[in-house]
């Protein structure tokens, strides 16, 4: 199925079988020898194909909200156009003449000699990504990152999973300083074993673009810095540090400037006392757009917050407590009570240490 | 936990979704907890106070993962906990219950002294456990008399899957 801005995984699928026809360096490629020369097509026709070509790489049909938190798969498939580009000169021009269009960028990674792509390649918005479980960042790749990061003019996305040594963490959360003009995708995720240390974004960072927000670590929110990001579709906060704790005010507060918002998540993974919530002193905030809304907090917490938000379109709510003797849930109740919902099933699945009568023994 | 953001070990785990199945339900929630008993307690608290919400509900499934052994005592819920939790479910037609949960549940169902047979679960025409073999065979024949007796009959089933 195409999805409505005409990509989908079957035309995608077709595309990628008409390229290798198309291109095949021959003229005649293994699985037609009739294949018709790819330059009886126009440029526009050609722009076409391209322009459907372009991969999905955002989690933009993607069910799975963790995928889509996560900014969707790998973006080194950025460099889709790489292959293309170096065919032909007529596709070159044709490709680097619709760059904005097509949506070009180059991608920094692992391994990436940012300094020469950078004086090699055409000016282009860049993505940096390095954010994979199986791979370190080496010193080559430091002085890499630092490099990309202060081309905060063409920076269109971030993602790092933090690498495991403290200061080299805080080193690269410090780079990520001052405007980025066109920066949409901001993603820093602690490694499960690092998330507890405190690390400090710079004030002075300023996304007045950004559109995707996830911090998975310990890095307190300056939400103030987020309030010219008026344009945030996706807010992902998951902290790990009692420091970095904030009340449902600020929270509330931040979100009336969030009307795009469609995705949120709020997760304080450190124990907080219902008593310490404090109740919120705000107006009622509006999400017309909020589709997917998790919580990991106290009672306390997501009440105060339930009680002051209408999101008239959510489809998904998710809520994880931590063990408590009483839940008292009025707030939830009436915000559920909007929704208009007409459940049909309920399934519990009951995950827990049992007694064995052979004194901790499975029988 | 299909579609959780928010995965654990030691949880009870509730999801309720609408007809049209979805990968990701309408609504989840987790509760940490370590033992069984403190679960079912969490739960029949949530859900008694949305049960309103849920009144349209028809199906319902319990099922039960042992994380792990210990020589704790958690595992022997107040069957009071589990009659206010499924109360919230008032017109399920069909009930699944997973092995594990079987004598509890079976437990739960058995009319006590000034009990009414209609007072949990009316709607019931369908109960599946997970079997054994014939192992529980017995248990739930006083709940099924009483249904048959107040001319609402349920159908018990054995099922060998559903673990």
């Amino acid at each position: 199925m195409a999805s409505p801005n005409g990509r989908g995984t079957l035309l995608h699928a077709i595309y990628a079988y008409q390229f290798y026809e198309l291109t095949w360096p021959t003229g005649n490629s293994p699985f037609c020898p009739y294949t018709t020369s790819i330059h009886i097509l126009d440029d526009d026709s050609l722009l076409n194909i391209f322009y459907l070509y372009r991969p999905f790489l955002l989690g933009e049909e993607d069910q799975n909200v963790n995928i889509r938190f996560k900014g969707g798969g790998q973006w080194t498939r950025e460099r889709w156009w790489y292959r293309l580009a170096h065919v032909c000169r007529r596709w070159q021009n044709l490709i680097l003449g619709s760059a904005s269009y097509l949506g070009l960028c180059l991608v920094c990674t692992y391994g990436t000699p940012v300094a020469d792509m950078l004086v090699q390649s055409p000016p282009l918005p860049l993505v940096i990504d390095y954010y994979d479980h199986d791979r370190d960042i080496t010193a080559e790749d430091e002085e890499a990152i630092i490099l990309a990061l202060e081309q905060r003019d063409r920076i269109r996305r971030i993602r790092f999973l933090l690498p495991i040594l403290k200061h080299w963490q805080q080193k690269l959360i410090t780079a990520i300083d001052g405007e980025y003009p066109i920066l949409e995708y901001l993603i820093l995720w602690g490694l499960s074993e690092e998330k507890r240390a405190i690390l400090t974004l710079p004030k002075t960072l300023q996304a007045p673009h950004l559109r995707h927000m996830a911090i998975n670590c310990s890095i307190p929110i300056r939400f103030q810095s987020l309030t010219t990001a008026v344009g945030l579709v996706t807010l992902h906060v998951a902290l790990y540090h009692p420091f970095t704790y904030f009340q449902p005010t600020v929270l509330l507060q931040s979100l009336s400037l969030m009307p795009q918002l469609e995705m949120l998540l709020i997760a304080f993974h450190f124990p907080i006392h219902n008593r310490d919530v404090e109740r919120p002193i705000m107006t009622h905030v509006t999400l017309p757009n909020l589709r997917t809304l998790a919580f990991k907090v106290v009672g306390a917490y997501s009440e105060a917050v339930l009680g002051q938000i209408t999101a008239s379109h959510l489809e998904t709510l998710q809520i994880s407590y931590p063990e408590q003797f009483m839940f008292f849930v009025p707030q939830l109740l009436q915000f559920m009570g909007t929704k208009n919902f007409r459940f049909d099933r309920a399934w519990f699945n009951f995950s827990s240490e049992l007694h064995s009568l052979r004194g901790g023994q499975s029988p | 936990m299909p579609g959780s953001t928010f995965p654990a070990s030691y949880i009870v785990y509730a999801e309720v979704n609408l007809p049209e199945t979805k990968p990701v339900p309408a609504f989840s929630i987790i509760v940490n907890c370590r033992h069984l008993d403190g679960q079912v307690s969490s739960v029949a608290q949530i859900f008694q106070s949305l049960s309103q919400i849920f009144s349209a509900v028809e199906h319902l499934t319990l099922a039960h993962e042992v994380h792990r052994w210990s020589s704790e005592e958690h595992n022997e819920v107040d069957r009071t906990e589990w009659r206010k939790l499924l109360r919230s479910f008032s017109n399920v037609k069909t009930l699944s219950v997973h092995l594990g949960l079987v004598r509890e549940l079976s437990r739960c169902l058995r009319l006590e002294d000034g009990e009414h047979p209609l007072e949990l679960l009316p709607e019931l025409q369908k109960l599946t456990y997970s079997g054994s073999f014939n192992a529980y065979d017995d248990l739930f024949t006083s709940f099924i008399n009483s249904r048959q007796n107040a001319g609402r009959p349920v159908t018990l089933i054995e099922s060998y899957r559903g673990y």
